[in-house]
């Protein structure tokens, strides 16, 4: 079946290319490698005998006329990096589709990547820093009415590590009715939305059948998005999201509240995968790329026997001081706030939280004080439940961070970032080490190209382990390279609100991306 | 080996000869859908195009370095800013707030690519990603990551175009 969907897909992108003469042919591609070498370390561990070395690598080709594309992906693993799903091997052609898409509507067929709502009842896309790529192999085709009417339907089998042969199909549909469309000139712009998706399991005799409505308010800089999800599975999973908020003038609010109740969705059920995912359920939180507020990230509970799901939401506030103001200054100041917290739900389908997971306050400032000092500040107070709520126990950390620009001249500059964390319990879980952190960065930049960079982070209050990485980038269109030694403690790498597990590990990468 | 090259090498040649803007679908800062090629050229002036995510602090960095310079810039040259967004559903309402109260909405166009077609169109898999393209459409720079300073080169990169 996969190769019959290929070969079609090949010949209609073929048969469409001799039709569309119309305009100029656009070719892009892309090539990316990372790769890593382990050594031993007494700290993070021995190396698996012959797993010293690991490369992930794509190649991604794209060709555009008019209104057809078409492209084909080959990935490689060398073998995969440590920490990636065990189902990334080998070599594939694990892409290919031809899509033609006119003014009001479109048709794919090979590979194809497509959501419906927020992603709660599917989502099929692509991230590599995560290893998850459950792009389905088939066929979809949109239709849309001058903004009032959109429909799109698909059918094919998810992606599952780098085949399409987990024997399960997907078939489903999305509508979207904008009854406001018909009154331009209205500041209230109204959608309702709903989805449909049938999943049919291998060897199962009939398929689990999923729904979503939505509702989208826009009025005058207040928007309003409202969504629930029904999975159908035999736990009876269902989801509620509200996302409400404000934009206008220098303001930015934005309020998300949420509930997961078993809503998870697997292409092969009951295989503990991260790609083993049929819908998108990231944690609605901030998440941090600084190193000591970003050492435990939050990940979503989207209901197990564990924790049966999750319910709680987020704020956040963007505000700039605008420019001669007493606390906008000469050049403005930017200020955001996050207040973030989660509880499990108390039972089966309980609407009453249960204990709490989670809770994240945060306030940066970002600051120029001149065309040569730029500052940004941070703090947060973070707190988790080692016991996922099940009992008063919590851990809680107070996290400070100062990031410091200074530009020399137009083309070098300096960065030092200092970090400190301070807890009487651990927020470092593998290994659990207990006590304060500190942290440090230091890059020279010489823009455009090059950029060096040395980083440490030490458990000050605990085992003084110290992670320590340098390295050093180059980046000239088409090439980007960069090159990194250090010791890397295990944790979750987040992407997009999904994590994954990452072990610790001493060692080198090279990272060449090549994109014309 | 060296067929792999070859064939390589000729794709990079054909893909540097013919380089646009693909046509995908995207919203804008008020959800409506738009199309790509629509939205970035306008047929008059040059335009860069810049890849952002809200939680990508190079990307706001630079994002932020080029508003604070425009004041400058807009004197030397004429020329637009769009700023795509690839965050997703988990962080889009998060990015279209951020970019209001960074004051991005007075002077960048903003863009949304909520499940990143356009992201994977234009081979952006690092963020930021630049490009700046003339005013016919010709892709003319690219650049991938953010040092700070190199916003400078945009600028140079777009009085060559005058």
């Amino acid at each position: 079946m996969k190769r019959i969907i290929l070969i079609i897909s090949i010949l209609t992108g073929i048969a469409c290319s001799l039709r569309a003469n119309d305009s100029t042919a656009v070719v892009k591609a892309a090539l990316e490698s990372r790769n890593n070498a382990y050594v031993n370390d007494p700290v993070t561990g021995t190396v698996d005998e012959g797993k010293w070395f690991a490369s992930n690598d794509y190649l991604k080709v794209d060709f555009y006329k008019g209104r057809l594309s078409a492209g084909v992906q080959g990935e490689g693993y060398f073998p995969a990096i440590i920490g990636y799903p065990v189902e990334l091997k080998g070599v594939s052609l694990s892409n290919a589709y031809a899509a033609w898409t006119d003014r009001n509507w479109s048709f794919t067929a090979g590979t194809l990547y497509e959501q419906f709502g927020s992603g709660l009842l599917f989502r099929s896309w692509e991230d590599r820093n995560i290893g998850i790529n459950n792009a389905v192999l088939g066929a979809r085709a949109t239709y849309n009415l001058g903004g009032i009417l959109a429909v799109k339907g698909l059918w094919g089998t998810p992606r599952y590590g780098i085949g399409f042969d987990s024997g399960t199909w997907v078939r489903g549909g999305d509508v979207s009715f904008s009854p406001t469309a018909f009154f331009p000139a209205s500041q209230l712009t109204a959608t309702l939305e709903a989805s449909y998706l049938n999943t049919l399991y291998k060897d199962a005799a009939a398929g689990t059948s999923g729904y979503s409505a939505r509702l989208n308010l826009d009025w005058s800089g207040f928007f309003a998005r409202l969504e629930y999800v029904g999975t159908g599975n035999e736990h009876g999973g269902n989801a509620q999201l509200a996302e409400l908020g404000y934009n206008g003038g220098s303001l930015g609010v934005n309020v998300n509240l949420r509930r997961l109740d078993w809503i998870t969705a697997e292409i092969i059920p009951g295989k503990s995968s991260l790609v083993n995912l049929l819908n998108y359920i990231p944690a609605l939180c901030t998440q941090y790329t600084y190193m000591l507020a970003g050492m435990h990230p939050y990940h979503s509970m989207p209901g197990d026997a564990l924790v049966g799901g999750e319910e709680g939401g987020q704020i956040d506030v963007f505000y700039r001081f605008r420019r001669g103001t007493p606390l906008g200054g000469k050049r403005g100041t930017r200020v955001h706030m996050n207040f973030s917290t989660y509880y499990s739900i108390d039972g089966p389908h309980s609407y009453r939280p249960g204990g709490m997971l989670m809770r994240d306050f945060s306030a940066d400032v970002e600051k120029s004080f001149s065309r040569q000092l730029r500052v940004n500040l941070l703090y947060s107070l973070q707190e988790f439940s080692p016991s996922y709520g099940m009992d008063d126990t919590r851990n809680r950390a107070h996290i400070v961070v100062s990031d410091i620009l200074y530009k020399f001249t137009d083309a070098f500059s300096m960065r030092a970032e200092l970090q400190y964390l301070f807890t009487k319990e651990y927020f470092s879980v593998l290994p659990r080490e207990s006590g304060d952190w500190a942290a440090a960065l230091l890059e020279l930049n010489f823009a455009p190209c090059w950029s060096v960079y040395f980083a440490d982070m030490c458990n000050v209050g605990g085992t003084k382990n110290n992670y320590y990485n340098t390295g050093v980038s180059f980046t000239r269109a088409p090439f980007m390279v960069s090159l990194s030694w250090g010791r890397y403690k295990a944790g979750f790498l987040c992407s997009g609100g999904v994590c994954r597990m990452v072990p610790a590990y001493t060692g080198g990468g090279l990272n060449v991306n090549i994109s014309f | 080996m060296k067929r792999l090259l070859l064939v390589l090498s000729a794709l990079c040649i054909a893909a540097a000869c013919l380089a646009q803007v693909p046509g995908v679908k995207l919203e804008d800062h008020k959800g409506r859908q738009v199309e790509s090629t629509k939205a970035i050229l306008d047929g008059k002036a040059p335009v860069i195009v810049s890849f952002w995510r809200s939680d990508c602090i190079p990307c706001i960095k630079e994002l932020s370095a080029i508003y604070d310079s425009l004041p400058d810039w807009q004197e030397k040259a004429g020329f637009r800013v769009v700023a795509v967004s690839t965050d997703d559903s988990r962080s889009i309402a998060k990015a279209r707030s951020m970019a209001q109260g960074k004051g991005w909405t007075d002077d960048y166009v903003l863009l949304y690519d909520l499940n990143q077609d356009f992201a994977r169109a234009m081979n952006v898999t690092l963020t930021p990603q630049t490009f700046i393209f003339d005013r016919k459409g010709k892709l003319v720079y690219s650049h991938t990551g953010y040092t700070p300073g190199s916003e400078a080169e945009l600028l140079k990169e777009i009085l060559k175009l005058k």
